[in-house]
């Protein structure tokens, strides 16, 4: 055992002698700090800033929009019909008042969402029915639209909501919508109450908006039995995932915890903080795994064509210890690795990102939201995805023990790594047979699939989508066979053949 | 008394369906230094990789100070040394690092590592990558290398090669000094027939894998070449 112990030990001092590691573990590093920067990038591309909105001068931009409205109207030669003519007396009053009572138009928030869309229409309205001569209807509606004018000069958000509610109310009772569809946007109006979403304009609070609609659509997927993302209907386990992703969402808009990416738009993002997780996680799986598939693949080969194995076949070893000394040596090379680059990322990610925006995973079990520590979760999150990275390591390594060959088994095992998520999305594509799941490909992207919680309903459901719903323990199942014949081939391979 | 500690017995080995080493059996005695030739593909480095328990052994068996290479293996391998073909050390480490990987393994003292590159005369360039070694460079570290548990077995494979006059007669003197001293059986193969005309006690002449000739060098009439030139005469004759 000590001999065994000692030969793991030599293996690991040869690895960390070698050039081409350092040079990886550099790759690395490097791969953090890009992943910083690319998240920065995102953010600029998809964010006017403060000061760029401040800047816009939508006071001069309305009031040239009335005068236009007013050249319009005032000019004779031009035949408008009724209900441009309604549509242009509208924007002009409502253009005022909100240059009156200061709405900027460029900020999404309640009081120019509800100024611009739901008085418009009900001023217009007004006219129309001024023209038609119908008085009582431009009664009511003008009490309407006064009475929500006056929401928006007092600043009364919570007086909307309930004024919202009301109306909701009544067009349930006049039979206009469902059951179902009254409760659901009861519901989102109760959160928007309570949670004051909409109430200021502030461009980091945009995603709790993508939130309220994923509940929404969610919710109306539970009323219904249909998933709103992939129209199927829902299966009892579907069903609970669904419930637990409306809990995790009203957890965050709780807490105020913004995930990576809400809603179903990807250009809707959240926390710069969890962007840069979720890129840093990529980019560290991709890296890591080129550089142990290319300490796996020429640990074997590299020795056997410079001859260096004889060094330690004439030594009292077995060929199996040294093979498995290889095997255990990369494989702790890589658990390490993880953990090592996994509390490097916290720390890149606290110094760009800030320390405070750091947020744990959050999971549901037994009805209750549950909320992991962030350094714990970013090193078990790694390692899971280090679960795939150790596949491709032992097929480089089998590779390089049968082929002997350095640039066969690195060039093979990363060609599989990139190219085999697509050759199986082709294959998925044609082949709608039950036995595509046994295929180890498609058993991958382990990481996505068992936490979920990241990333956003209808993303996940497309995932499952591709790899076909396969349950989690069966896709270990097979990958553990899967490395248990390469393991199993490569040492019947080594123990049997000459060394030349 | 000289005991053997080498014994081969009845080897033969196959590539594919060529027979490469044709039952050959032939012994080393602990403290001589057995002369090991043959012309080009006589079966010689063959015949050393399976010693070394680089290459199966088809038939028969190999035992080293009594513990059989096929069987005991990690037994039999304490107790051996060697080089083959060129030395074996990693390019990108020094020959300090190589020897203390080797150390490490085989439960030796970093203190035996000095001792050994120092008797080598490698001294001076001991903490140079193995890569900047010249070839005879290469050839004393390996020499170090094999030295350095002290086994009872050395194998050498065309030491010589690549070595300045120098460091033959270095080579020579170390040789004869183990062989004396620590009673070590040496086998060396080369084709550089003075040079084992200086070194050997014996030899022992191999042609097409099948066992030819031994002879004592020691009061032996007639040269090493005279002797090696009939054997391979021999061979061409019965073709």
């Amino acid at each position: 055992m000590s001999k065994f112990f000692k030969l793991c030990s030599c293996e690991f001092t040869k690895i960390m002698k070698k050039k081409s590691t350092k040079v990886m573990f550099f790759v690395l590093v490097l791969a953090l700090l890009a992943s910083a920067g690319i998240t920065a990038l995102t953010k600029k591309v998809t964010d006017y800033s403060d000061e760029e909105i401040d800047k816009l001068d939508y006071k001069s931009k309305l009031q040239a929009e009335i005068d236009s409205s007013k050249h319009e109207l005032s000019d004779n030669t031009n035949n408008l019909d009724e209900s441009t003519k309604n549509e242009l007396l509208a924007r002009i009053d409502i253009y005022q008042f909100a240059i009156d009572n200061e709405i900027n138009m460029y900020q999404t928030y309640w009081k120019s969402n509800v100024l611009f869309s739901d008085v418009f229409t009900c001023q217009e309205g007004v006219y129309k029915c001024k023209s038609l001569g119908q008085e009582n209807e431009e009664k009511n509606l003008q009490e309407k639209v006064d009475k929500m004018c006056d929401y928006i000069k007092n600043d009364n958000f919570n007086g909307y909501i309930n004024y919202q509610k009301e109306n909701l109310k009544k067009s349930f009772d006049a039979g206009e919508i469902a059951q179902e569809n009254y409760d659901v946007q009861l519901y989102i109006l109760n959160l928007k109450e309570k949670y004051e979403i909409g109430k200021s304009f502030n461009k980091d609070e945009v995603w709790k908006n993508g939130i309220l609609e994923e509940i929404d659509s969610l919710k109306v997927s539970l009323a219904t039995g249909i998933d709103q993302t992939s129209f199927k209907s829902l299966t009892e386990k579907t069903y609970k995932k669904t419930e637990n992703r409306i809990k995790i969402d009203e957890y965050r808009l709780e807490h105020n915890m913004a995930p990576s990416i809400t809603g179903d738009k990807i250009t809707s993002l959240g926390s710069t903080r969890k962007v840069f997780d979720y890129i840093s996680g990529s980019f560290i799986q991709f890296v890591l795994t080129i550089m142990m598939v290319i300490i796996a693949g020429t640990s074997i080969s590299s020795e056997i064509s410079k001859g260096t194995i004889k060094f330690w076949s004439c030594t009292p070893c077995k060929r199996w210890k040294i093979l498995l000394s290889k095997l255990v040596v990369s494989t702790l090379i890589l658990v390490i690795c993880t953990v090592i680059i996994s509390l490097f990322s916290t720390i890149i990610g606290n110094i760009f990102f800030g320390a405070k925006n750091a947020q744990g995973y959050l999971f549901v079990s037994n009805g209750n939201v549950h909320e992991i520590n962030y350094v714990l979760f970013s090193i078990v999150y790694n390692l899971v995805g280090a679960i795939e990275i150790f596949v491709f390591m032992v097929f480089a390594l089998m590779l390089s023990t049968v082929a002997r060959n350095s640039a066969v088994s690195v060039g093979l095992s990363i060609a599989a790594y990139l190219g085999g998520s697509t050759i199986m999305q082709v294959v998925n594509m044609f082949v709608k047979s039950d036995w595509i799941k046994f295929i180890p490909f498609n058993n991958l992207s382990l990481t996505d699939r068992i936490f979920t919680g990241d990333i956003s309903y209808s993303t996940s459901t497309m995932i499952s989508g591709i790899t076909g719903n396969i349950p989690i323990g069966f896709s270990f199942a097979v990958l553990g066979i899967c490395v248990f014949l390469m393991i199993v081939t490569m040492f019947d391979s080594f123990r049997k053949r000459d060394i030349a | 008394m000289s005991n053997i500690v080498l014994k081969i017995e009845n080897v033969s080995k196959y590539f594919g369906k060529t027979k490469v080493v044709d039952n050959l059996s032939f012994d080393v005695k602990s403290g001589e230094i057995l002369g090991f030739l043959g012309p080009n593909g006589a079966g010689k480095t063959t015949t050393i990789k399976m010693i070394l328990g680089l290459l199966s052994i088809d038939e028969g068996s190999i035992k080293i100070n009594g513990y059989d290479v096929k069987k005991d293996f990690e037994k039999a391998m304490d107790y051996i040394g060697g080089i083959v073909e060129n030395p074996v050390l990693y390019g990108y480490m020094t020959a300090v690092d190589n020897l203390k990987l080797h150390a490490k393994i085989r439960n030796i003292d970093y203190r035996e590592v000095y001792k050994i590159l120092k008797q080598v005369g490698l001294e001076k360039s001991m903490n140079q990558k193995i890569s900047k070694y010249s070839l005879g460079m290469k050839q004393r570290a390996g020499l170090a290398l094999s030295l350095l548990h002290s086994p009872k077995v050395l194998i050498l494979d065309e030491p010589t090669n690549g070595l300045d006059p120098d460091g033959i007669k270095n080579l020579r003197d170390i040789l004869k000094k183990i062989a004396k001293n620590n009673n070590v059986a040496v086998l060396v193969s080369s084709h550089i027939l003075s040079e084992m005309e200086l070194i050997c006690d014996r030899i022992v002449v191999i042609n097409e894998g099948k066992f030819v000739k031994t002879q004592d060098l020691n009061g032996s009439e007639g040269t090493l070449e005279s002797i090696f030139f009939d054997v391979t005469k021999e061979g061409k004759e019965d073709e």
